[in-house]
C-alpha cells in the first residue's frame, strides 16, 4: 500500500509542480515528467508512516485533478492503438512477474515511469515502432527489473539521470527555459544519491552494458529501428523472450543464479561489519559487501588482495631469481622481457647494489601497468610485465638481479607474510574480512602468528582479522 | 561479340561448377580434422541448450546450428557435418560470379577473377571444411553484391549472417557497410544497411557470446608480419610464396589506386579495425584463416590492375594455376597429419576388438570423432599420448619420439604411424 501511495503522491506532486511552471508538453509526456519531478521528493518522504503518505497522496491527487489543466497540452499524433495494446500487455505480464519476485515494492513505480519517459523521449525523435521498441526494451531490461524490487538506489539513479537528460533536451528543443528548474533539482538530487555500484544480470541484449546506460541505449536502438518495424518487432521479441524470468533462469550464466544469495549475504555481512569493526577501520575484503548497508570504509582492491596472496600462493610467491651478467659499460636505459612476475629488480656494480635514485623512471612495455612496484623494495608487490628502467643519466652496472616467479628456484623469502601485512598497513588497511571458503581466511587463521593478525570476529561465512 | 561475352560468362560458370564438384568430393572423402572434430564434440553433438550457452573461438554459431540440423536429419559423419560448408561454398561461388560480372563484365578477366576467387590456396580448403568460414565468406560476398545493387536490407541480412556464421567477420562486414555507404553516398540508408543484419546477428550470437571471455579470442599472431606471411603462402612452395609476398602488396596498392571505390575503402577499413582491436582490446593479429576475408578483397583489387594492364590477367591465372597444383585433394593443408584418421581407426578396428589408444596431440579429437560415428562407443576413449601413458596402440604424428615402440603400420600420406610396445 505504501508503494501505491508513493507512486500516486509522486505523480500528483510532480503534476502540480509542472502546472505551477506552466509548461507545455505533449499528452504522453505529462505523466513521466510529473513522476520525474515528484519522485525525488517522495523518495525522501518515503520514510514516514504509510498512513501519512497515503493521506498526503490523497490530498495531492485531489489537488492535481483540480489543477489538471495547468499543464498546457501540445498537439501531437497519438500513439497507434496497436502500440498501446502491446505496451499494456507487456507491462502487465512483466510487471506481474517482477512484482512477484520483488523483495520490496516502494520503488517499483519508477520502472514504468522510466519506460514511459523513454517512450516520451523516443516519440520526439522516432516513429511509433521505434518508440515502442525503446520503451519495451527498457521496461523488460533484466538489470532494471531486478533493481526495481530491491531496497537499493540504482533504479532511482537511472530514472533521475534519464529524466534530467530528457527534460533538458526537451527544454532546449521546445525553448522552455522553465523546464530547466526541475532539471536542476533532479541534478542536485542525483548528486546526493549517485552510485554506479550494483551487480545485476544485464540480459543478453544489454550484456556487459552498465545498467545506468540501458535507457539511453534502448532509446538509441529505438531510433535506429524506427523505419524498420519488422526488425523493431524482432528486437523487442528477442528481448522479451529472453528476459522472461523462467527463460532467463534457463539460459543465464551460473553466476546469475547465485546473485540473490550473494546479495543477501552481502547485506548481512555489511551489517555484521558495522557491529564487529571499529568506526575508523579500513577493511580489505574478498567478499561482496554493500556500501549502502555499512558505515565502515572497505575495499576489495585486487591489487591489495594480491599482496596478501603473494605471501602464500605457490604460483605467486617470489621464490625464484634471474641474474643477468652484463658488460661493465654505462647505460641510460635497461629493459627486461616478460618472464613471470617481477617482485624486485636490483642493479649491481662489482657486487655492490646501486642505490636507487628518484630520477629513475620505470615503465611497462607489455603486461600489467604496475612496473613501479618492481622497484619499491617490497617482495610482496610486483608486476607481471616487461618493463624498462630509465636511469635519467648513464649508469654503470654489470649485473641485474630479478626476484620473482621466473628463473632459478632459490626458496621462498623469509618474512613474506609479515611483509604483506606491513605493505597493507602502509596503505591504510586495518582489518581483513576473508570468506571462510577461501584460501586467504584459512591461511590467516592457521598462520596468524606469522602474519601478525588477530581474529576479532566471525559470522555470515566470513572471518574478521585485525592487523597488529 | 555478345556470343563471345556470354561464352566467357558460361566458361566461368562451368569452372565454378567444377570447383564446387571438387569441394563436394573432398567433403565426402577427406578425413575429419581436429577443428571439425572439436566442433562436432563441443557444439554439434551436445544438447541444443548447451550449444547455445557455451562459447569458444571454435564456435561458429550459425554454422554449428546448421551442422546440428544436418547431423540430426542425416546422421553423424564427415559429409553430413560438412554440408553447411558446402552450402556456403555454393553461396560464395555464385556470389563471386555475380560480383565479377558486375565489376568486369563477361570478359576473360571476369573468368580469371572468378577462377582465382574460387581456387586460391588460402581459401580453397575452407569451402569443404566443417567450419563457418565458407558460409561467412559466401554471405559476405553476397552482401557486397546486394549493396552494389542498392538492395540494402537484403545486403544487411547477408552481412549479419556472415557475422553469425563466424564472429571474426564482424570486421569485414562493418568495413563493407561503411564503404558502401560512403562510396554510394547512401548515408540515409544507413539504418537499412545496418539494422537488419545487426539484429539478425545479435539474435544468433547473444546467448553464446554471453559466455565469452577475453581468453576465448586466443588465435592469432603477435606481429602483423607473421600474420601477413600466413595469408600469402602457397603450401610447400617456398619460392612461389616468396614471389607472392613481393607481388601482392604492389598489386594491392596499385589496385586500390585504380579502383578507389568500395573494395579499396573496405580493405583499408579492415586493416584499421584489425589494428585498433589489437592496440585497444589486445586481440592478436589474424592467423591465416582468421584473416581470410582479406583474400577475396585483395583478389578483386588485383583484378582492377588487370583491367588496366591486360598482362596482369596472366598473373591472376598463374596464381590460380599454382593454387590448383598445390591442392592435395584429400588433404587439408593445415591438418596434414590427420589426413588418414579414418584409415587409422579402421586399421585399429581390425587389430583389436576394444583397444586402448593413445594419440599425439591433437589427433585424439579426430579419432574420438570416428569412435562416435563408427559406433565404437564400447572402446575406451582415445587419450593424449604423453610420457608414461599406457595403451595397446599409439598413434603418433611425424617427428614425435617413439622410444620403445615398434611400428605396426605407417600411412605415407600423412606420415602417421600406429605403434605398439
Amino acid at each position: 500500500m505504501s508503494a501505491l501511495a508513493a507512486a500516486v503522491a509522486a505523480g500528483a506532486l510532480g503534476w502540480l509542480v509542472l502546472g505551477l511552471l506552466r509548461v507545455r508538453l505533449r499528452g504522453g509526456e505529462r505523466w513521466p515528467a510529473a513522476l520525474a519531478c515528484g519522485a525525488p521528493i517522495v523518495t525522501v518522504m518515503a520514510r514516514v508512516q504509510w498512513e501519512v503518505l497515503a493521506a498526503a497522496a490523497a490530498v495531492l491527487l485531489a489537488l492535481a485533478v483540480w489543477r489538471r489543466k495547468d499543464i498546457r497540452v501540445e498537439e501531437s499524433e497519438p500513439l497507434p492503438r496497436w502500440a498501446i495494446a502491446v505496451c499494456a500487455a507487456v507491462g502487465l505480464a512483466f510487471g506481474w512477474m517482477a512484482l512477484a519476485r520483488a523483495e520490496v515494492l516502494e520503488q517499483f513505480f519508477l520502472l514504468p515511469g522510466l519506460a514511459l519517459a523513454v517512450l516520451a523521449a523516443a516519440r520526439r525523435v522516432a516513429r511509433p515502432a521505434g518508440a515502442v521498441c525503446a520503451a519495451l526494451l527498457t521496461f523488460s531490461s533484466q538489470a532494471l527489473t531486478t533493481f526495481a524490487g530491491l531496497d537499493e538506489p540504482q533504479l532511482l539513479v537511472a530514472f533521475c539521470l534519464f529524466s534530467s537528460c530528457w527534460l533538458a533536451a526537451l527544454a532546449w528543443q521546445s525553448r522552455q527555459v522553465r523546464l530547466l528548474l526541475p532539471v536542476a533539482a533532479l541534478a542536485i538530487f542525483l548528486s546526493r544519491i549517485w552510485t554506479t555500484e550494483g551487480i545485476a544480470f544485464g540480459g543478453f541484449l544489454f550484456d556487459r552494458l552498465p545498467w545506468i546506460a540501458v535507457p539511453f541505449v534502448a532509446l538509441l536502438a529505438g531510433w535506429a529501428v524506427q523505419r524498420l518495424p519488422v526488425w523493431a518487432a524482432v528486437l523487442a521479441a528477442f528481448q522479451l523472450i529472453t528476459a522472461w524470468p523462467p527463460v532467463t533462469g534457463l539460459l543465464a550464466p551460473a553466476w546469475v543464479q547465485r546473485l540473490p544469495e550473494e546479495r543477501k549475504q552481502a547485506a548481512q555481512l555489511s551489517a555484521y561489519l558495522d557491529e564487529a569493526a571499529p568506526a575508523a577501520a579500513f577493511v580489505l575484503t574478498d567478499m561482496p559487501l554493500s556500501r549502502r548497508r555499512t558505515a565502515r570504509h572497505f575495499t576489495d582492491s585486487k591489487e591489495l588482495l594480491l599482496m596478501a596472496r603473494v605471501a602464500f600462493d605457490p604460483a605467486l610467491t617470489p621464490a625464484r631469481e634471474r641474474r643477468i651478467p652484463l658488460m661493465d659499460t654505462p647505460r641510460r636505459r635497461f629493459a627486461i622481457e616478460r618472464e613471470g612476475r617481477v617482485s624486485e629488480l636490483r642493479f649491481f656494480h662489482n657486487g655492490v647494489e646501486l642505490i636507487r635514485s628518484p630520477s629513475w623512471k620505470v615503465r611497462t612495455l607489455e603486461g600489467e601497468m604496475r612496473a613501479s612496484l618492481a622497484l619499491d623494495n617490497s617482495m610482496v608487490t610486483g608486476c607481471d610485465c616487461a618493463l624498462e628502467v630509465d636511469f635519467g643519466a648513464p649508469v654503470q652496472f654489470d649485473e641485474v638481479w630479478i626476484g620473482g616467479t621466473g628463473g632459478a628456484f632459490i626458496g621462498v623469502p623469509r618474512g613474506l607474510r609479515r611483509a604483506a601485512i606491513v605493505a597493507l598497513k602502509s596503505r591504510g588497511v586495518t582489518h581483513i574480512l576473508a570468506g571462510e571458503s577461501g584460501a586467504l581466511a584459512d591461511e590467516l587463521y592457521r598462520n596468524a602468528r606469522y602474519w601478525g593478525v588477530t581474529e576479532v570476529g566471525a559470522g555470515h561465512g566470513a572471518h574478521l582479522f585485525q592487523l597488529e | 561479340m555478345e556470343r563471345t561475352s556470354s561464352n566467357w560468362s558460361n566458361a566461368a560458370a562451368a569452372a565454378l561448377a567444377a570447383v564446387f564438384a571438387l569441394h563436394v568430393w573432398r567433403a565426402a572423402t577427406a578425413a575429419i580434422t581436429t577443428d571439425e572434430a572439436f566442433t562436432f564434440t563441443a557444439f554439434v553433438a551436445p544438447p541444443l541448450l548447451q550449444v547455445l550457452t557455451s562459447y569458444d573461438a571454435n564456435h561458429h554459431v550459425l554454422h554449428s546450428l546448421l551442422c546440428k540440423l544436418t547431423v540430426a536429419l542425416l546422421g553423424a559423419g564427415e559429409f553430413t557435418l560438412r554440408l553447411p560448408a558446402l552450402l556456403g561454398a555454393a553461396i560464395y561461388l555464385t556470389g563471386c560470379r555475380r560480383l565479377a560480372l558486375a565489376s568486369f563484365g563477361a570478359t576473360p578477366l571476369m573468368a580469371a577473377t572468378c577462377l582465382l576467387l574460387a581456387v586460391h590456396s588460402g581459401l580453397i580448403d575452407y569451402f569443404s571444411l566443417a567450419r563457418g568460414y565458407s558460409l561467412a565468406m559466401g554471405f559476405l560476398v553476397w552482401g557486397l553484391v546486394l549493396s552494389n545493387e542498392e538492395q540494402w536490407e537484403r545486403a544487411s541480412l547477408c552481412f549479419g549472417r556472415a557475422v553469425a556464421s563466424n564472429p571474426v567477420f564482424v570486421i569485414p562486414a562493418a568495413a563493407a557497410i561503411v564503404a558502401a555507404l560512403r562510396v554510394q553516398r547512401a548515408w540515409r540508408q544507413a539504418d537499412r544497411l545496418i539494422v537488419p543484419g545487426a539484429v539478425a546477428a545479435l539474435v544468433v550470437l547473444a546467448l553464446p557470446l554471453s559466455r565469452a571471455t577475453a581468453g576465448n579470442f586466443y588465435l592469432g599472431y603477435d606481429t602483423p608480419w607473421k600474420s601477413l606471411r600466413s595469408l600469402l603462402i602457397f603450401p610447400h612452395q617456398a619460392g612461389a610464396s616468396a614471389v607472392l609476398r613481393v607481388l601482392s602488396p604492389l598489386l594491392l596498392v596499385v589496385g586500390m589506386w585504380l579502383e578507389r571505390g568500395v573494395y579499396s575503402l573496405m580493405f583499408g577499413l579492415c586493416v584499421v579495425l584489425v589494428t585498433a582491436l589489437h592496440e585497444w582490446a589486445g586481440m592478436p593479429w589474424p592467423y591465416g584463416r582468421t584473416g581470410i576475408y582479406f583474400l577475396p578483397v585483395s583478389i578483386l583489387l588485383a583484378a582492377f590492375v588487370a583491367r588496366r594492364f591486360r598482362w596482369a590477367t596472366l598473373l591472376l591465372v598463374g596464381v590460380a594455376v599454382i593454387s590448383l597444383v598445390t591442392v592435395r585433394p584429400q588433404v587439408y593443408t593445415e591438418w596434414e597429419s590427420e589426413a588418414d584418421s579414418r584409415q587409422v581407426m579402421e586399421t585399429l578396428r581390425q587389430l583389436h576388438a576394444r583397444p586402448r589408444v593413445a594419440a599425439s596431440q591433437p589427433m585424439q579429437f579426430g579419432l574420438e570423432f570416428y569412435r562416435a560415428t563408427m559406433k565404437l562407443e564400447t572402446w575406451p576413449p582415445v587419450v593424449e599420448f604423453t610420457e608414461g601413458v599406457d595403451a595397446d596402440f599409439y598413434v603418433i604424428s611425424p617427428g614425435q619420439p617413439r622410444k620403445g615402440l615398434r611400428v605396426l603400420r605407417r600411412f605415407p600420406r600423412s606420415g602417421v604411424e600406429i605403434l605398439a610396445r
